[in-house]
């Protein structure tokens, strides 16, 4: 009995290191679409102007989109980026929750990396300025990162709001104040 | 355009018939977003595509006050379509420096090494 079920102890265990290897492999199987980009050096006091809301939050969910064909056969892949709102410095934003669409994601056989794709991490904490929806782009009736990887700082570390291009990175609170100015001076606050 | 077409490859950018050739196309990327994007080398279906929701210009100008230079800008997607990626060296004088700058006016010659490199 004692030999019998350590047989089916050690099925179990070579069928779970099996598993293991396959998905292992599986993931290596997938290629990589590196998407190369030019983006314009947007001024963060621009972004802010003429962006709705600037949200300050954390990131609950992480959600593929369905690729997109669109009408040259040309595959996008983008992802959905649920923020739960602490506060948008506009003061306009008044839901929980809010979700932007960024470029990039998996789909079933590859792995879709856009160059200047904000990226996100569950758990990370951000301030993101939010582009209004603009239904005929490319990301449909949707909210989206204005200036891309330039308007998404991550605010993980006390006190600083880092960004990708450590050039624009600065202090939680110089952020905070230069989007207030540039939104006051557009009357997007008083 | 001429020197990508040179290559020698199955590169051409003025016919899209095949899926080796590059498509090129102008789309609705958002207002605040990227100026172009395109693909690199080795996908089924190669693409170089503008952003018509950015501010063009054929004037010298590649800056967000005066406009973004299309030929320029076509300049810095092709060689990504040809497989070179961003001069990250500041120094060097690149049509693939990240920042569009006058560099990006005609592929340098430093370009053209690396070109050689890749095509030989």
């Amino acid at each position: 009995m004692k030999k019998q079920n350590s047989i089916i102890l050690s099925l179990i265990a070579v069928t779970i290191v099996g598993m293991g290897i396959f998905s292992a492999v599986n993931m290596d199987s997938k290629e990589t679409i590196h998407v190369g980009g030019s983006i314009p050096d947007y001024p963060l006091e621009f972004l802010a102007e003429k962006t709705p809301y600037a949200i300050k939050g954390k990131v609950i969910d992480l959600i593929p989109v369905d690729e997109k064909t669109d009408e040259h056969g040309i595959v996008d892949v983008f992802t959905d980026v649920v923020i739960d709102v602490k506060k948008d410095i506009s003061e306009q934003y008044a839901e929980n929750t809010i979700t932007v669409r960024i470029r990039g994601g998996e789909t079933d056989t590859a792995i879709y990396e856009y160059e200047h794709a904000p990226e996100f991490a569950v758990n990370e904490n951000i301030l993101i300025l939010v582009a209004d929806k603009e239904p005929e782009s490319m990301f449909g009736d949707n909210y989206y990162v204005a200036g891309l990887d330039q308007g998404k700082f991550n605010l993980d570390i006390k006190g600083e709001a880092k960004n990708k291009n450590s050039d624009r990175s600065m202090s939680e609170k110089s952020l905070e104040d230069k989007i207030k100015k540039a939104k006051q001076k557009s009357e997007k606050i008083k | 355009m001429s020197t990508y077409n040179n290559l020698g490859n199955d590169i051409d950018l003025t016919t899209t018939s095949t899926h080796t050739d590059k498509i090129v196309y102008a789309q609705n990327m958002g207002s605040y977003s990227v100026l172009a994007a395109a693909s690199y080398p080795h996908t089924s279906n190669g693409y170089v595509k503008f952003n018509n929701m950015q501010h063009w210009s054929t004037s010298n100008s590649c800056d967000f006050a005066n406009g973004y230079n299309l030929e320029w800008v076509a300049n810095h997607e092709l060689g990504h379509t040809v497989g070179l990626g961003h001069q990250n060296n500041s120094g060097e004088n690149s049509v693939m420096v990240p920042n569009c700058a006058t560099s990006w006016s005609d592929v340098q010659s430093h370009d053209e090494a690396v070109l050689d490199s890749l095509y030989p």
